[in-house]
């Protein structure tokens, strides 16, 4: 077992509590979340996980508060606290693009995205753009700041980073170009990384290197990382804590080894039967039936009842079911009837 | 292993695209998507084709089906009434004989179905090109086919834009099925999909391949669904096979550093088993200018001089186990673990 | 087997099964719908052309009836006098200082204005002999109601009779280029090498002379004496010839595009002939696009018709359009004394910006993410 951790600690990074957002649209309004709680502690990797549709960006995007204008937040709160022990800040409390919001974003809370050409402004150099957000939060002083842009592309592990630092984005390959993110995101050494699936774009052998430095790097730094992904393998070998998500909710919440070992969810549990495993499964895969429901429609109850095998008629398509713990010695929470 | 076991044999493929430049369009340089490899697929087996992008996996199944001209190569089909053939040098009447039997299904189930038809038109088409039905016949053949990959044949008469990604996947597979094809190429079919959706479509492949006893050249990028689908599997590297063996062998006593490399990095599912990749060296080479020698040798850890200055051919090793690599014999390389085989079970409410 | 998602509780059947049955055009309609603006546009053009049918109907002289008594004469008042509703005779006067005419309306003369009445003859549709209009006054006395212009010719008459030209010349040479430019593009786009090259390169030589001299010596070579109809036509072949170009580039493009998609290799694959495949893929997906391309081209081909007019040399004297009605008005005197001369510009722009209206709805509607 690589990691024993609890939540039961009370140093929390973010706490999220019952966070709303519902986005207005020409078509109708698509709760995309319905009332989200999690907690991120202090440095660790918390991974959120789920399929498409299921809010796990969105949840990233408005603890940024970077949410498309569409995106309404109608309720919820996003605690956020810098240091141990230290001020804790309601973040929904600062206006989008007030000072202090942009205090921390890039300070104090660093995002990293699936598509880095959309984040890396072509017309910069990478050191330009590193720089600048040096510039912006820590040291006016060029030299300085260049020297700290170098640094930190040598911790991303660029093999020759004076020249990376010259280079233009579209000169660097994918990989080389989630690295420049990930340095850039790193420049102000934040107390929370954002990774919205940082490595879904990538090969796999890139894959492996990047998801490698981050953990490296965290346990250097010891920035705790919130970690979204759909891959339950980048999960297994990444995150320390997992929340798995469906349809704007947390569902389960639990160490990664639980959720693996001891999944309790059903839909966990079926999540975790529809993947191939090496070297284990051949001929049919266990599959959840029927698809994610579309985003404008409502489901009463549970929101996976509708597909989920062991339903309870009568309960779960009505009675939406309540968070329960439980393992309260390692933090294991479920929102399923069956354990209420 | 009789010949007529054979479906597919593959020599020499080529495809190289040029590379054109200035106001007259001169072509100056070549990128050799696909630089000449060799493979055979049996009848009603699954070959896994996989390999990181830019590899030319695409492009050589894609060249099969001649949707890209190949550049050179055999393509020889063992069709059932025309015997065996190179596709590669068909005129326009045969081929158009012989396409029937080799068809494809793609990656992205939202540009893979033309938003102007409706399902029973788009899933009608290849019938009504190679005149197979027409009129309720077409509508009958249609729903059965609808039928077949779990779409409700009421839904002929509506567009795609009315189904999710894993639906309009069975769309796209009905299509596919409609001419009774011998072999299907499946350009990463499920790697546009969610996890759940996944599982349905690889699901309904086999059993469509169980049914039909089809054979399928399955191209993918994710090492656990091509060790799920595949009885044996073919890995490229920059336009070349490096090593294709059966599944098992390949998976567990891998012969090519590649191999070796892309095998240690798949991210596995289980916290228990959490491994360090192995760090290769640079980047994958450019196709339109590889490096000399075996093109995987400035990031292979085991390279020699001789691996600099001679490209290392696809030699059998035994048991049809191929290896393009000097040492292949001579190197003790690590594959992968079996994941713990966890044993997990729907809970049931206790009362 | 796993379950089609329309067969779970959550979706409510009937409203999935009702936004699935509908063709993609329609779902373009009803997203055109929605801007109120373009569909304002569509329905001022929809009015505009219904007038133009029945324009010399509605007409209530012919665009060349002289009458001096009129000249310059001001826009008719109608009043109901006696239950009737009726215009005036007005008395003319010269201004001797000025050396105007001066016209004042003799409220003791009411000319009631009869509906449905005979004058002159002309072919409705160009097809049916006719000699009714709408309306019309006394034989000896005229009725302007949008007021005449130096000769006395009617300007309502002129507006109705010029619409004929200027609605249909622009946008007849917008199909034609159309059609030239699909049938370029989609060759030049679905074949590629070396036919797309040498079409590409012949369409940058077309594009590189300057447009505006191109255009006036082709207008100025015309046949100075030949009859409308064939100046019409000739002068609808060199808006056409000028506008295929840039259409043929963008069918070409989105050809391109269509041709690399999936749907099309699937059609390559069960055997699809370049003619199937060009007319069930590529030609249908490019369809909205060509329209749209072709509803922001006829504007400016309207507004080229007007400039060659205005120049002398598109549509001449005397036959009528707007853009020779502007050349008539392009005196300050008539801008500051006679202000109904500039309503054909008027009509003009309402016309152009309710294309424009139109195209950029359409181009909404069409591609709702571009």
């Amino acid at each position: 077992m690589t990691n024993q951790s609890t939540t039961t600690t009370t140093d929390d990074v973010v706490r999220v509590e019952d966070l709303k957002v519902n986005f207005y649209t020409q078509l109708g309004v698509v709760r995309a979340l319905n009332g989200v709680s999690f907690n991120i502690p202090r440095g660790k990797v918390l991974g959120i996980v789920g399929e498409s549709g299921c809010g796990k960006s969105i949840t990233g995007m408005s603890i940024m508060q970077l949410v498309a204008s569409a995106g309404k937040t109608e309720g919820g709160k996003i605690l956020f606290n810098e240091s141990a022990g230290g001020n804790q800040v309601n973040i929904l409390d600062y206006e989008r693009n007030s000072p202090e919001m942009r205090k921390i974003r890039g300070n104090n809370i660093s995002m990293i995205f699936q598509e880095p050409m959309s984040s890396l402004n072509p017309c910069y150099t990478i050191s330009d753009q590193i720089e600048e957000a040096i510039r912006l939060h820590q040291t006016n002083d060029n030299v300085e700041s260049r020297k700290r842009a170098i640094d930190v592309l040598t911790k991303v592990g660029m093999p020759n980073p004076d020249r990376i630092a010259d280079s233009f984005p579209h000169e660097l390959s994918g990989g080389m170009r989630q690295r420049a993110m990930i340095a850039m995101a790193l420049s102000c050494t934040p107390t929370l990384l954002i990774a919205d699936e940082p490595t879904t774009a990538l090969d796999v052998t890139t894959e492996a290197s990047i998801l490698d430095l981050m953990r490296e790097l965290q346990s250097e730094i010891g920035t705790s990382i919130m970690f979204i992904t759909h891959n339950m393998g980048v999960v297994a070998q990444m995150c320390d804590e997992v929340a798995v998500m469906y349809l704007g909710r947390v569902v389960e919440r639990a160490t990664v080894d639980d959720i693996f070992y001891e999944p309790r969810h059903p839909y966990t549990i079926a999540l975790l039967q529809s993947i191939p495993r090496l070297g284990r499964t051949k001929g049919r895969l266990a599959s959840i039936e029927g698809s994610v429901p579309d985003p404008y429609s409502r489901v009463s109850g549970c929101p996976f009842h509708p597909r989920c095998p062991v339903a309870i008629k009568g309960v779960c398509d009505t009675i939406l079911p309540e968070e329960t713990i439980v393992d309260a010695a390692k933090g294991h929470t479920v929102r399923c009837h069956l354990y209420s | 292993m009789t010949t007529d076991d054979m479906l597919l044999e593959v020599r020499g493929l080529k495809k190289h695209f040029p590379i054109r430049s200035g106001f007259l369009r001169r072509v100056t340089g070549t990128v050799k998507a696909v630089d000449g490899i060799d493979f055979h697929i049996k009848k009603g087996e699954t070959l896994g084709l996989v390999g990181e992008s830019g590899c030319g996996k695409s492009t050589a199944g894609r060249a099969l089906l001649r949707l890209h001209e190949p550049t050179a190569g055999e393509i020889i089909f063992n069709d059932p009434t025309l015997g065996k053939v190179d596709v590669a040098k068909l005129d326009r009447t045969t081929m158009l004989k012989l396409r029937p039997n080799m068809q494809i299904i793609f990656q992205d189930p939202f540009t893979s179905l033309n938003p102007r038809l409706t399902v029973g038109q788009i899933v009608g088409e290849p019938l009504e090109i190679q005149h197979r039905a027409s009129g309720s016949e077409l509508i009958d053949r249609v729903a059965e086919l609808l039928n077949e990959v779990g779409i409700r044949p009421e839904n002929m008469s509506r567009y795609p834009h009315a189904f999710s990604g894993g639906q309009r996947q069975r769309i796209g597979i009905a299509r596919a099925l409609a001419l009774n094809p011998k072999l299907i190429v499946c350009d990463e079919p499920v790697s546009a999909l969610d996890v759940s959706i996944q599982a349905q479509v690889l699901n309904l492949l086999g059993e469509l391949q169980a049914k039909y006893g089809l054979a399928y050249l399955f191209v993918g990028h994710d090492l656990s669904v091509i060790e799920h689908i595949s009885d044996r599997v073919a890995v490229m590297y920059v336009g070349y096979i490096v090593e294709m063996a059966k599944t098992d062998k390949l998976y567990f006593t891998p012969k090519h550093p590649y191999t070796e490399a892309l095998l240690n990095a798949i991210p596995k599912a289980d916290p228990r088993m959490r491994t360090r990749p192995i760090r290769l060296q640079g980047e994958v080479p450019s196709p339109a200018n590889p490096p000399s020698g075996c093109y995987f040798h400035p990031r292979c850890r085991y390279a020699k001089d001789i691996c600099k200055q001679e490209r290392p051919p696809l030699q059998d090793i035994g048991d049809e186990h191929f290896v393009a690599c000097h040492f292949a014999k001579e190197l003790s390389l690590v594959g992968v673990q079996p994941l713990n085989d966890i044993k997990l079970e729907m809970p049931v409410k206790k009362s | 087997m796993a379950v089609d998602a329309t067969q779970l509780p959550h979706t409510t059947a009937t409203q999935v099964e009702d936004v699935g049955q509908i063709p993609q055009w329609q779902l373009m309609v009803r997203r055109f719908r929605k801007s109120k603006l373009s569909v304002g546009g569509m329905y001022v053009l929809i009015v505009m052309y219904t007038i133009m049918l029945f324009s010399d109907f509605l007409a209530p002289y012919d665009h060349n009836r002289l009458d001096s008594n009129y000249a310059w004469g001001p826009p008719s008042q109608v009043k109901t006098v006696n239950g009737q509703l009726s215009t005036f005779a007005l008395k003319q006067t010269l201004d001797t200082e000025r050396l105007q005419w001066l016209y004042v309306v003799d409220e003791s003369h009411p000319l009631p204005i009869h509906f449905f009445v005979q004058g002159y003859e002309y072919h409705f549709l160009g097809i049916f002999p006719s000699k009714l209009h709408l309306f019309g006054v006394e034989d000896g006395f005229q009725i302007n109601l949008l007021g005449a212009d130096k000769d006395g010719k009617d300007v309502l008459s002129r507006l109705l009779k010029g619409s004929q030209i200027s609605l249909t010349l622009g946008f007849v040479g917008v199909v034609i280029s159309v059609i030239i430019g699909s049938i370029v593009g989609t060759a030049s786009g679905y074949f590629g090498g070396a036919i797309d090259n040498m079409i590409q390169r012949v369409i940058e030589l077309l594009r590189s002379f300057p447009d505006i001299p191109l255009f006036l010596s082709l207008a100025a070579a015309l046949p100075q004496n030949a009859p409308v109809e064939v100046r019409f036509f000739l002068i609808t072949m060199i808006i056409a010839v000028i506008g295929w170009t840039g259409l043929a580039r963008e069918v070409r493009g989105k050809v391109m595009s269509y041709r690399n998609a999936d749907y099309t290799a699937a059609s390559v694959a069960a055997g699809g002939s370049h003619w199937h495949i060009i007319t069930r893929h590529l030609i249908p997906n490019s369809l909205s696009h060509i329209i749209v391309v072709g509803t922001l081209a006829i504007p400016a081909a309207i507004g080229s018709e007007t400039a060659l007019s205005f120049l002398g040399l598109g549509i001449l004297p005397p036959a009528v359009s707007w853009g020779v009605m502007v050349r008539d008005a392009q005196t300050i005197e008539a801008i500051t004394t006679y202000p109904w001369m500039l309503l054909p510009v008027l009509v003009l722009i309402i016309t152009v910006l309710s294309f424009y209206l139109l195209g950029d709805g359409i181009r909404d509607a069409v591609d709702p993410y571009a």
